[in-house]
């Protein structure tokens, strides 16, 4: 059974702009899969209705053997853990240890409990350090770092992450890479740093125009110059100068 | 004062909250009540009290040096909240002109005592606030309101408002130097401008106050934020607010420095 199956999925906004029609695809349990795509592909609304922060008009979106909807929002979120493009939205408390115990205290944990995922998801992404910081007080790689505990402290199946590379600089970038192929977690990626995507998922989606235009191999779909140029996309850096 | 300054100087006392000493690690219902009961003594006085109000500048003085709180940050912020005061008592000299006091043979009008007390009033209760947010740091203010009986949702918006205030400050900051490259020293479009400025502020706000809330729903929020665990309220809490409340009492009940003064003559 697939950890998260999608099927015909058909979404538009309240101003008409339809985003997504007749998505469809699975993701196996230990799977690290990237989303690529132009700008207003549909990406960061992909990953809204893998967490059931969005409902699809049409179609479903199944998660661990349930449908995402309204009644099963508590398990949902229980299993996924989701990596916003902006650090900022996504650390919302005082303190870096605060927010990363902030799923934990809400699932109603015991504070040992609490304080032992606060640990582990800092030992994780190796940001103990961060721990009594505030996120005024954090670099672009550490709110990175920080955001990525914070999903993790729910001891998730799925994450799923909006651009985790953006904005960070070239070492911090690197160690990000390192950090997510190190995790043994099942993870869809939205990105636009096709180098890592590469680098990290041995399998991709390109989504354009609302719809999956391709699902292969990343290797295969990577060195295809002229189906990159059409999605919108580029060659990543790496082949450009072959 | 442009934006960025504004956020540095915001940012100044989270960051003094956060350092590790002995008046942080007091209990904050120690440190909140202790502060309140120090406000309410202080503006319990009469409108014409100064000499008897000196000694209160003790608590926020002690809370600064013991809490490591550089006092050119306090005054700083001090400053900010002037304006207030001199709203409510720039007419009294005016108002009350009676000399209430001689100084050698110069009289000093009621209107200019009062104003005079409202403005070291105004001192002392904005500095302890400030000294008391320093060494306890906000969060953990907010976190406490909710025991004390304060609806949660006040705590929350309370807490929100804090940690985002300096996003959009930066977001501000990043737009008005946006502007300023584009003007070249000139007001630019003036008002019309600033007016799309703000509104663009407001959409942003909107849309960012909807992510945040998706990325807490991501993570199992329910409408209630979980908030740390306090400490037990110690001796040493107990200690704290016996010992000022003593010291707020004595000096409510007796005028200090009219007492040293005559002491002294008496010495002398």
């Amino acid at each position: 059974m697939s950890l998260l199956e999608l099927t015909d999925i058909h979404f538009a906004y309240p101003n008409g702009h339809s985003a997504l029609h007749g998505v469809s695809f699975a993701l196996q349990e230990g799977e690290k899969v990237g989303l690529v795509g132009a700008n207003s592909a549909g990406k960061s609304t992909l990953l809204l209705h893998c967490n059931g922060c969005l409902f699809p008009q049409q179609g479903e979106v199944v998660l661990a053997g349930e449908s995402v909807k309204g009644t099963t929002l508590a398990t949902v979120r229980k299993i996924t853990g989701t990596v916003f493009q902006d650090t900022e939205d996504q650390l919302f408390m005082p303190t870096i240890s605060d927010d990363i115990a902030f799923a934990p205290r809400n699932l109603g944990l015991s504070e040992d409990e609490v304080h032992k995922r606060v640990q582990q998801a800092l030992e994780a992404v190796g940001a103990t350090y961060l721990s009594e910081r505030t996120p005024l007080q954090l670099s672009g790689g550490e709110k990175r770092l920080a955001a990525i505990a914070t999903a993790l402290s729910l001891e998730p199946r799925l994450l799923l992450l909006d651009e985790p590379s953006a904005n960070l600089d070239p070492k911090a970038r690197r160690r990000l890479i390192n950090l997510l192929q190190k995790l043994p977690h099942t993870m869809l990626i939205a990105s636009h740093d096709l180098d890592m995507i590469y680098d990290i998922c041995p399998r991709t989606l390109v989504l354009a125009n609302g719809t999956v235009q391709a699902d292969a191999k990343t290797v295969d779909l990577f060195s295809d110059a002229s189906s990159l140029d059409a999605w919108g996309l580029e060659l990543p850096l790496r082949f450009q100068n072959d | 004062m442009n934006s960025s300054t504004t956020l540095y100087n915001l940012g100044e006392l989270t960051r003094l909250g956060s350092t590790d000493g002995p008046l942080q690690r007091l209990h904050p219902a120690a440190k909140l009540f202790t502060t309140i009961l120090f406000i309410v003594v202080v503006m319990s006085f009469g409108r014409y009290t100064l000499s008897a109000l000196l000694p209160f500048l003790l608590y926020p003085v002690v809370l600064a040096t013991v809490g490591n709180i550089p006092p050119a940050s306090i005054l700083r912020k001090v400053a900010l909240a002037l304006p207030f005061a001199l709203c409510i008592g720039i007419f009294n000299p005016f108002l009350d002109t009676n000399p209430v006091l001689y100084i050698g043979t110069l009289p000093i009008s009621g209107g200019i005592l009062s104003f005079c007390s409202i403005l070291f009033r105004l001192f002392l209760t904005v500095s302890a606030t400030l000294a008391l947010i320093g060494i306890t740091g906000f969060y953990t203010l907010c976190a406490f309101l909710p025991r004390m009986g304060v609806p949660r949702i006040f705590a929350n918006q309370l807490l929100f408002l804090y940690r985002y205030l300096f996003v959009l400050l930066e977001e501000a900051s990043r737009m008005e130097r946006a502007r300023n490259l584009r003007t070249f020293s000139k007001k630019g479009l003036g008002l019309r401008v600033y007016a799309q400025l703000l509104g663009h502020l407001l959409l942003r706000t909107f849309d960012r106050a909807e992510r945040i809330h998706q990325a807490m729903l991501c993570r199992a929020y329910t409408g209630s934020l979980p908030l740390a665990p306090l400490p037990p309220f110690g001796i040493r809490d107990l200690l704290f607010c016996l010992a000022w409340g003593l010291f707020f009492l004595l000096a409510r009940v007796y005028d200090l420095p009219q007492l040293l003064g005559h002491i002294l003559s008496f010495w002398i």
